[in-house]
């Protein structure tokens, strides 16, 4: 078997009925793994230089969100040495499902952070474009609500280790629902959907040690963190 | 008792003890999170005024007499304005 170059170093599972406002990776350097040779290691810069966090989440509002609603960094808000952001479509991110055309760009451009709102959309919709109520297999009636018919955003967030230096953090996030914010089950509605690319570099004194997240709304998902190795390092084994 | 009705909470994870902590925001912290709500809308004015200004930029445009194709060589397509679905009108 090839070496596992990836490690998850942590996880938070934040639930649907106890939503947060906000995600933080505190201590990203003191994490360890087991190498090869069995013996715990602190992950560092030579030897796991990628930081990477994959995320699944809802957000519990049905208001639009705005670009800046959405927000990350990297340890503070002074370490980002300027981000730039593009988001899809006619520059306020949402897609319409009847309607595809080139991305008409729209790049703003930050020193504070990441921001990724416009790739991110709201989740609790009182109308799906597939119908109301439906009976699922168990004759629960669901409603078009519910929880298990709301969409999920979905996004990366990676950066490297300090002593790299590389130019340095890049994130997506996108989302694609049946999700009808005014209630209407049109196409030519919008709130279908929305992506966002982002990328920009740190200054010369940054530190990963943290990883901070923030929605402006509650939220509820999966945020899976993993470090990249140079070896085989396993983790909670 | 809380700082704020609702209160907005934060999950933490030190990876130095690996364990989890869901905590309200710390008084400092919602004030940094109010501070950034005033950057977000200010952001946001300014990104609509720039949407503004391409759409009044693009109408003046086309009213100097330049074609659609002319104008989108120069400054790229319009925004879709949601138009109708002909090959699925309705959703499936």
């Amino acid at each position: 078997m090839p070496d596992q170059n990836w490690v998850l170093i942590a996880q938070q599972q934040i639930p649907y009925s106890n939503p947060t406002s906000a995600v933080q990776f505190q201590n990203l350097n003191s994490s360890t793994a087991t190498s090869e040779a069995g013996v715990t290691v602190t992950l560092n810069a030579s030897n796991a230089p990628v930081y990477r966090m994959f995320a699944k989440y809802t957000i519990h509002t049905s208001s639009a969100i705005s670009n800046t609603q959405g927000y990350s960094y990297i340890y503070s808000t002074s370490q980002h040495d300027h981000a730039q952001e593009w988001n899809g479509e006619n520059q306020n991110t949402y897609l319409y499902s009847n309607n595809q055309t080139t991305g008409a760009s729209n790049a703003s451009y930050y020193t504070t952070g990441t921001y990724w709102g416009y790739g991110a959309q709201s989740n609790q919709y009182s109308m799906y474009g597939w119908g109301a109520q439906i009976t699922d297999d168990a004759g629960v009636v669901v409603e078009p609500y519910d929880r298990r018919r709301q969409g999920q955003n979905v996004g990366c967030w990676e950066f490297y280790s300090t002593e790299q230096m590389y130019p340095v953090h890049s994130h997506w996030t996108m989302i694609c629902t049946e999700g009808i914010q005014d209630g209407s089950n049109q196409t030519s509605s919008q709130k279908w959907g929305g992506y966002e690319l982002g990328s920009g570099g740190s200054n010369q004194s940054y530190s990963t040690n943290e990883f901070y997240w923030q929605c402006s709304y509650n939220v509820s998902g999966t945020f899976l963190f993993y470090r990249s190795c140079n070896g085989n390092y396993q983790k909670n084994e | 008792m809380s700082l704020r009705e609702p209160p907005m909470m934060m999950a933490i994870y030190d990876c130095a003890t690996e364990e989890q902590t869901i905590r309200e925001f710390t008084q400092e912290e919602y004030d940094a999170f109010d501070e950034q709500q005033k950057v977000a809308a200010q952001n946001e004015a300014e990104e609509t005024q720039q949407r503004a200004d391409a759409a009044a930029g693009r109408q003046k445009l086309l009213d100097l007499g330049l074609s659609e194709a002319e104008v989108n060589a120069l400054v790229g397509p319009p925004p879709p304005e949601g138009a109708p679905d002909v090959e699925a009108p309705d959703p499936a």
